[in-house]
């Protein structure tokens, strides 16, 4: 029996040892480095003096907007839209299914950077495939990156395209799980399509929909290489997300202490959010 | 009738959403193949077909980024596949102090993803001695929580009769891991180690904070220095003079290293599709 134990601890060791140096860690070498101002000489302890200038209105909480509003756009392609076309693929049976989650699963196994080449051409100024659609009703050319009213949208906008791909996979999945007879049932009795999404298949798949709340929240914060090759971060710091923001201050500002502090608060903040949706999950199973 | 009218019009809406998902990849294609950068239409672009884009890439370099790519991806996959079933048939089979609370912090770990940590983890790696060298891209890459997870539920299933007998007959718990319960889940490794090599292979950030020399760059890195190397003019860092040459098409090159460089995962999606789908979901629902 204790060697049955011991053994259980050794099969998990290699895999803890890893999770805790550079998975558990981590969260803790940040909480402490958030407490001093990092300079390339040493460390001085200002207490929670880097915390105190992150709170305040400035950039750290702009970034919080910006992801904010990718977490909309996010949301909106993953729970809404991809559930309405899991539910339209499911009419059209598993075969439709197989083929089209292929083809909108295909921008997510595409490195980012690929199709980001793509929508930088779609985007440029001069030539530009939505510009050469303005022109041709005989619009002025927009400079689509280059103004914050729009680079945050065009932004959103090229997110989007891999949003799709994993929303409709799972739901299709969740979909494919439900009784059959169950629904034909409840069409027996007389309810209409609505009626049937609505009441039944709706309230049954939201497990799932909180799966991808927590999953669209975590793609919110951590937009990154999207941001870096597109905008660069700009025009004037509007398509900055909460990741990129602690990458900017930390390598473009060098203020290593601040973009710590920034790390602690993000983490925190997910956790606390991830811990409130589980539960709401658990009961919801329960 | 009405209702098979709205059955259609709905189709031709998935078909909308698939053609704008393709499209990226589309004019990624017609790009590679075009002498200069033009959006038009694939009616008019056949017309203008070159192949001088593909003749430019600088094979060399890029079998190079291939190589590293292979090494460092192959590793993380290989050492992730083994550590987390190892761990998962743990937590699923065994008893030991502690348990739960270990098995807690996978799941915590699941939730603050590497990328919102990226920062102590670079300066832990930069502390470790491990800046800017194989180790350092695959070492701190191994963290696979989800795939502990993964694994865990696909041991539950398991029934305990055949490795009570082996280990009746005297086998070691490693025998009985290594000779009957690794050939009972394939499926499994086959899942894990798609998904691990996946994503390691996609991930531009880590290995962009920790390489310098272009020595080391991978596929990934290759590519992030063709998208920005050839528009700013800075040549990114360093590599390929050959990239700065006026004459050349920017776009249709970065186009054609796309195309090169995304075609793995690609394939390997194709392959392995089935096994890729049982994973996300897996990994998703049951909890």
């Amino acid at each position: 029996m204790v060697r049955k134990q011991l053994q259980g601890m050794i099969f998990v060791a290699p895999a803890l040892l890893f999770l805790l140096a550079f998975g558990i860690f981590p969260i803790f070498y940040s909480a402490r480095l958030s407490l001093y101002r990092v300079e390339l000489l040493g460390r001085t302890w200002v207490g929670l003096e880097n915390y105190k200038s992150i709170l305040g209105p400035g950039p750290f909480w702009d970034a919080v907007r910006t992801s904010s509003k990718y977490l909309c756009a996010i949301l909106f392609f993953n729970l809404v839209l991809s559930y309405l076309v899991a539910l339209g693929l499911y009419r059209w049976g598993p075969k439709i299914v197989t083929v089209f989650q292929a083809f909108y699963y295909v921008p997510v196994l595409l490195s980012p950077l690929v199709t980001i080449a793509a929508w930088r051409w779609f985007y440029r100024y001069e030539g530009g495939g939505l510009n050469r659609i303005l022109a041709f009703f005989s619009l002025p050319p927009v400079m689509w990156l280059g103004l914050p009213s729009t680079a945050l949208w065009a932004v959103s906008f090229m997110i989007l395209t891999g949003a799709l791909g994993s929303g409709v996979l799972l739901y299709s999945a969740t979909l494919g799980q439900l009784n059959r007879e169950f629904l034909d049932a409840a069409r027996i009795d007389g309810a209409n399509e609505l009626q049937i999404i609505w009441h039944i298949v709706t309230p049954l798949t939201q497990p799932m929909r909180l799966y991808l709340t927590i999953m669209s929240v975590l793609g919110a914060v951590q937009v990154w290489e999207r941001i870096y090759f597109f905008t660069g971060g700009g025009p004037i710091g509007s398509t900055r997300s909460i990741t990129f923001e602690i990458f900017h201050t930390a390598f473009n500002v060098k203020r290593f202490g601040v973009a710590s502090s920034m790390t602690t608060v993000a983490t925190v903040a997910t956790l606390a959010f991830a811990w409130v949706v589980m539960r709401k999950l658990r009961l919801q199973i329960g | 009738m009405v209702k098979d009218k709205a059955k259609y019009l709905i189709l031709l809406a998935l078909v909308g959403l698939a053609v704008w998902s393709l499209l990226p990849l589309w004019f990624t294609i017609q790009t590679s193949f075009l002498a200069k950068f033009v959006i038009i239409s694939p009616l008019r672009a056949w017309r203008h077909i070159t192949l001088d884009n593909w003749a430019f890439l600088p094979v060399g370099l890029m079998l190079k980024w291939l190589k590293n790519s292979i090494v460092v991806c192959g590793s993380i996959t290989i050492l992730v596949t083994f550590m987390s079933a190892l761990a998962g048939f743990s937590f699923a089979k065994y008893e030991f102090p502690r348990r739960d609370e270990l098995f807690g912090l996978f799941l915590l770990a699941m939730i603050v993803p590497g990328v919102m940590i990226f920062l102590p983890k670079f300066l832990i790696t930069i502390d470790l001695g491990l800046y800017n060298s194989y180790l350092g891209m695959i070492v701190p890459s191994l963290v696979a929580p989800s795939a502990v997870f993964l694994s865990r539920q696909y041991f539950m299933q398991f029934s305990d009769d055949v490795s009570e007998a082996a280990r009746l007959d005297g086998a070691s718990e490693f025998q009985i891991f290594r000779h009957i319960i690794v050939p009972l889940s394939l499926p499994l490794l086959a899942i894990i180690s798609l998904m691990t090599f996946l994503g390691a292979w996609g991930d531009f950030m880590w290995q962009f904070l920790v390489t310098k020399n272009v020595d080391l760059y991978t596929v990934v890195m290759g590519l992030g220095m063709f998208l920005s190397g050839l528009t700013s003019g800075a040549g990114a860092r360093g590599g390929g003079e050959f990239l700065m040459q006026s004459h050349l098409n920017v776009e249709g090159l970065q186009a054609a290293a796309s195309l090169v460089l995304a075609m793995p995962p690609l394939i390997l999606f194709v392959l392995g599709q089935k096994y890729f789908l049982k994973g996300l979901i897996i990994g998703s629902v049951d909890q």
